[in-house]
């Protein structure tokens, strides 16, 4: 009766987790959306309905109408245009520094965990500096050293996202590097290469993946916070702390020239911290 | 109440618990699954019932169901029906949860599985004890503690006072499962379930528990549920058997009976699959097991043979040992002073030597805690050791890394767990291929071949190789650890508890596979186990380990038929024998087994190996004083 082996269909860790994922309402609702705002930002110029460029004094900060859905700017350029346009810049943004943050924080901390002794706490204590930093004052800091504009912003934004992944992934591997199936690993002769990054990589994948998604919406923040400053994007640059930073002064004249771009901000990064959570909850080990 | 509820409630007089025709069923993926099916079962004044079957088979449920602490099972129909102290019947299955509090811990009590993990490790087990004394006793906080001190003492904790204000990790688990059992008993109920309370536990741990509740069983003239799967402790304890399979009961009869007259297929499988201690004497080499097979046994008819025992006769002491290991010690730090420097070294490994012969299995046994894992992993330098390891003339401990690694091929693991010790994100197949492909042996087509090959050998379709380790079940998950292992051709396995985790009918199917192969393969073992009757059941040659130093080795018939040493012969004493006409006396057992943690510069003093007869060594003088073993 041992013989016999129940498997009506396969399942890979991928469809368990489809599964799980499914059961998250919320979770897939963002995620409709985020596929939803990749595509706009994609094929911006077939969706937007002006050029977002295209001033026109004559209708200067024009309130929603069926021409500008979302009014238009100082210089009577259309908002929703310049939005779509902006969601580009933010999403290249927000994916880009996040993405070069976790590749260099994944290496060091699976580096920092499978060693440990000196370059562990190297690693570790380096990280310890950044983390003492705030990150905007850190991001302003590197902006000012290396000079306004938006490949800067990458570059501040990746680094100060870099220590906390480091972090997560030398945590995953001081817990991986002692369970049995490494044990295993080694006992059957696997070099170290193929113990760090065929046996213990993996298993960090999942909180990095979490982490990811949930630093995207930061880094948009963080991005146009730069931006807003001054620090990032530079005119006329649609881009979305930016055009908020230019309609500032006008809010109390035209408050759509805020709400929209502030809108945008602030929809896509909850939408990306509630996929992170579905994410989280689909993953995660130790929820159920 | 009515008169015809009441007729609907009765009880036989002497019953203290009737469970009628009970149907349960877990919420899962695709709606409710069925996992109880139409369980009846009485329970009587003073008696112990024992619930035997494998994981799965629905035991557990159960007897969760009536202390009331499944939240999501749907009850689908049956009566759950408990005699309480004032001689009220109250059907479970109607309680709400409020209600059922009232009766859980007064009227019956369960004791865990788990000593480890039931108690609360942030509060001391006086306040535990005393907390379960007052959800059910008004009685002020001087008398509680009076009443702890004595329930301690009652589960023979010495020096009762003291312990009061010990926290449980300051226990060991044989003491941390008496304070459980003091709290089950702290309001004297009626009804005690044991969840397989002493499988945790180490062997001469688990005679003494059984042993306690033996007597308390006398003592209080309570009604034991005693679920197992250990058909040894059935035989010692119960009155009563329930056989369970796949949620329904299939059998169910007097102890006597279910031994000598077993009546439902599964039930005579179960008992063909232990190995009983005792049942090599006089053979010189170990065997396979003659187990039934369930479907078989369905339709087999009187007149055909049962399966034969195939000898393993393998063992080659004429050729030259394939491994030798002489002064092996491996000592870890166990605590640093402020500066570092180690104050206290835990000797899990004393200047261990042995031989390992072609086609031989040398058995390593001995309580948790006496070095027999680690010895297993210094062999292969896993852990850092000392001494000197001779594989086929080379000295693992000496050699380069690299060369290390290849000789990884040639010694290989079987690891205790099988749920761990394969990568749950690989497929099973990579998992079988990760040998091969670390050292380099075939491309990718003959490497799935192989894989293929090795899958069938060990009883599994090859087409599931692309299918993932958490899609099988426990003894598969061994049988694909066993695959891995042989991949690279090696010449010898360690196995480490291989079978220890698996329920006792795919343990027998494991280690009848595993014989299997050494005769096939002319493979060479060294088993590692705490299970003496499975140690005598596959070893040629056995060492005895007590304290990371070896006390006794010899034959298997050395150390099993006459056994030298005071611990070897303790161990023998406290396994639970398969035969309830010869229940063992357990009360001779007492002790802790000692800690290997000492300070540093204070080596333990070495034993010295006589040898009795000739290949028969024994220790001079127990490891410790006598006292420590438990002897007198």
């Amino acid at each position: 009766m041992n013989k016999k082996i129940a498997i009506t269909q396969k399942k890979t860790p991928f469809s368990i987790f489809l599964h799980k994922f499914k059961q998250r309402k919320t979770a897939m609702i963002a995620g409709i959306f985020i596929v939803l705002l990749v595509l706009i930002a994609v094929f911006a110029p077939l969706v937007a309905p002006h050029d977002p460029f295209k001033v026109d004094y004559g209708s200067s900060m024009m309130p929603p109408s069926f021409e500008h859905p979302a009014g238009t700017d100082l210089y009577g350029r259309d908002i929703l245009s310049r939005i779509i346009y902006g969601s580009r810049i933010s999403l290249a943004v927000g994916f880009t520094s996040v993405f070069v943050g976790a590749l260099a924080g994944v290496t060091l901390g699976i580096i920092s965990g499978f060693f440990g002794g000196f370059l562990d706490g190297l690693i570790m204590r380096t990280s310890d500096v950044l983390f003492a930093f705030p990150g905007i004052l850190l991001a302003i800091a590197i902006v000012a050293i290396l000079g306004p504009g938006l490949v800067n912003v990458v570059v501040a934004v990746s680094l100060f996202s870099m220590p906390t992944f480091a972090r997560i992934v030398r945590g995953s591997t001081l817990a991986l590097k002692e369970s049995l199936y490494v044990r295993a690993a080694t006992s059957l002769g696997a070099s170290k290469k193929r113990l760090m990054f065929v046996h213990i990589l993996p298993g960090t994948l999942s909180s990095v993946i979490i982490y990811f998604t949930m630093r995207i919406g930061t880094s948009i923040i963080t991005a146009a916070s730069l931006s807003f400053l001054g620090l990032g994007a530079q005119p006329p640059t649609p881009e979305w702390g930016a055009m908020l930073a230019e309609s500032r002064d006008y809010i109390g004249v035209a408050d759509h020239m805020t709400i929209f771009p502030g809108a945008a901000i602030f929809l896509t990064v909850l939408f990306f911290n509630l996929f992170g959570d579905g994410l989280r909850a689909a993953l995660d080990p130790k929820t159920k | 109440m009515n008169s015809s509820v009441e007729t609907q409630l009765a009880m036989a007089d002497d019953e203290i618990l009737s469970v009628r025709d009970l149907s349960l069923s877990f919420p899962g993926y695709n709606g409710f699954t069925k996992v109880v099916h139409d369980v009846s079962m009485t329970v009587k004044k003073g008696e112990t019932l024992a619930i035997v079957g494998e994981s799965g088979s629905g035991k557990t449920v159960t007897m969760r169901r009536v202390m009331h602490l499944l939240s999501r099972v749907r009850t689908d129909s049956g009566q759950i029906l408990l005699k309480k102290r004032n001689k009220v019947i109250q059907d479970i299955t109607t309680l709400s949860n409020s209600e059922a509090k009232k009766i859980r811990g007064a009227d019956m009590s369960m004791i865990f599985q788990e000593p480890m993990t039931s108690l609360n490790p942030l509060f001391t087990i006086g306040n535990q004890l005393m907390e379960a004394i007052h959800i059910h006793q008004k009685i002020s906080r001087a008398k509680a503690e009076k009443k702890a001190i004595d329930l301690l003492n009652i589960v023979r904790i010495p020096d009762a006072k003291r312990r009061l204000s010990e926290y449980p990790h300051q226990m060991s688990g044989g003491m941390r499962q008496r304070v459980m059992t003091a709290m089950a008993l702290s309001s004297h109920p009626q009804l005690l379930i044991a969840d397989e309370p002493t499988t945790a536990l180490d062997v001469t741990i688990q005679a003494q528990i059984l042993a306690l509740i033996r007597s308390l069983q006398k003592e209080f003239s309570m009604s034991v549920v005693f679920i197992t799967h250990d058909m040894g402790v059935v035989a010692e304890l119960a009155d009563r058997v329930i056989v369970m399979y796949q949620g329904r009961v299939v059998e169910h009869n007097d102890v006597q009976s279910i031994f000598s007259n077993p009546g439902h297929p599964y039930t005579r499988a179960l008992l063909k699959a232990v190995p009983v201690l005792g049942s090599m004497t006089g053979r010189k080499n170990p065997a396979t097991l003659a187990i039934l097979e369930m479907e078989k046994e369905l339709s087999r008819k009187e007149t055909d043979e049962l399966p034969a025992e195939k000898e393993i006769d393998t063992a080659d002491y004429g050729a030259p040992p394939l491994l030798e290991v002489s002064h092996l010690t491996t000592r870890f730090v166990s605590k640093k002073s402020f500066l570092g420097k180690p104050t206290h070294l835990i000797h899990a490994v004393e200047d261990v030597g042995f031989k390992l012969f072609p086609g031989e299995t040398l058995g390593i046994v001995g309580e948790s805690g006496c070095g027999k894992s680690t010895a297993g992993f210094s062999i292969l330098k896993l852990v850092p050791a000392k001494g000197e390891v001779l594989f086929q003339g080379e000295n693992v401990m000496m050699v380069s890394d690299s060369k290390l690694q290849s000789l990884r091929q040639d010694i290989q693991f079987i690891f205790q767990d099988p749920f761990a010790s394969l990568n749950p994100r690989q497929t099973i197949g990579a998992s079988i291929a990760e040998p091969l492909i670390i050292h380099a042996i075939g491309d990718k087509g003959s490497r799935e071949k192989r894989v293929a090959k090795l899958l069938e050998r060990v009883g599994i379709p090859a087409a599931h190789a692309s299918h993932y380790p958490h899609e099988f079940s426990g003894g598969q998950r061994q049988r694909i650890a066993i695959a891995r292992a042989l991949a690279t051709n090696p010449k010898v396995i360690i196995a480490d508890e291989a079978v220890s985790a698996l329920d006792v009918s795919i343990q027998a199917t494991v280690l009848n596979l595993m014989m299997e192969l050494q005769k096939e393969l002319n493979l060479s073992y060294m088993f590692i186990s705490h299970d003496m009757a499975v140690i005598e059941r596959v070893s040629h040659r056995v060492m005895v380990m007590y304290l990371g130093q070896v006390v006794e080795t010899g034959s298997r018939r050395d150390i099993f038929e006459n056994p030298g040493h005071p611990y070897t012969r303790k161990l023998l004493s406290a396994i639970p024998v398969a035969d309830p006409s010869k229940r063992t006396c357990f009360n001779m057992l007492t002790g802790e087994i000692p800690s290997p943690v000492r300070p540093f510069g204070n080596p333990p003093e070495k034993l010295v190996l006589k040898e009795v007869t000739a290949g028969h060594f024994v220790a001079d003088g127990p490891a410790d004083s006598q006292a420590d073993i438990g002897i007198g």
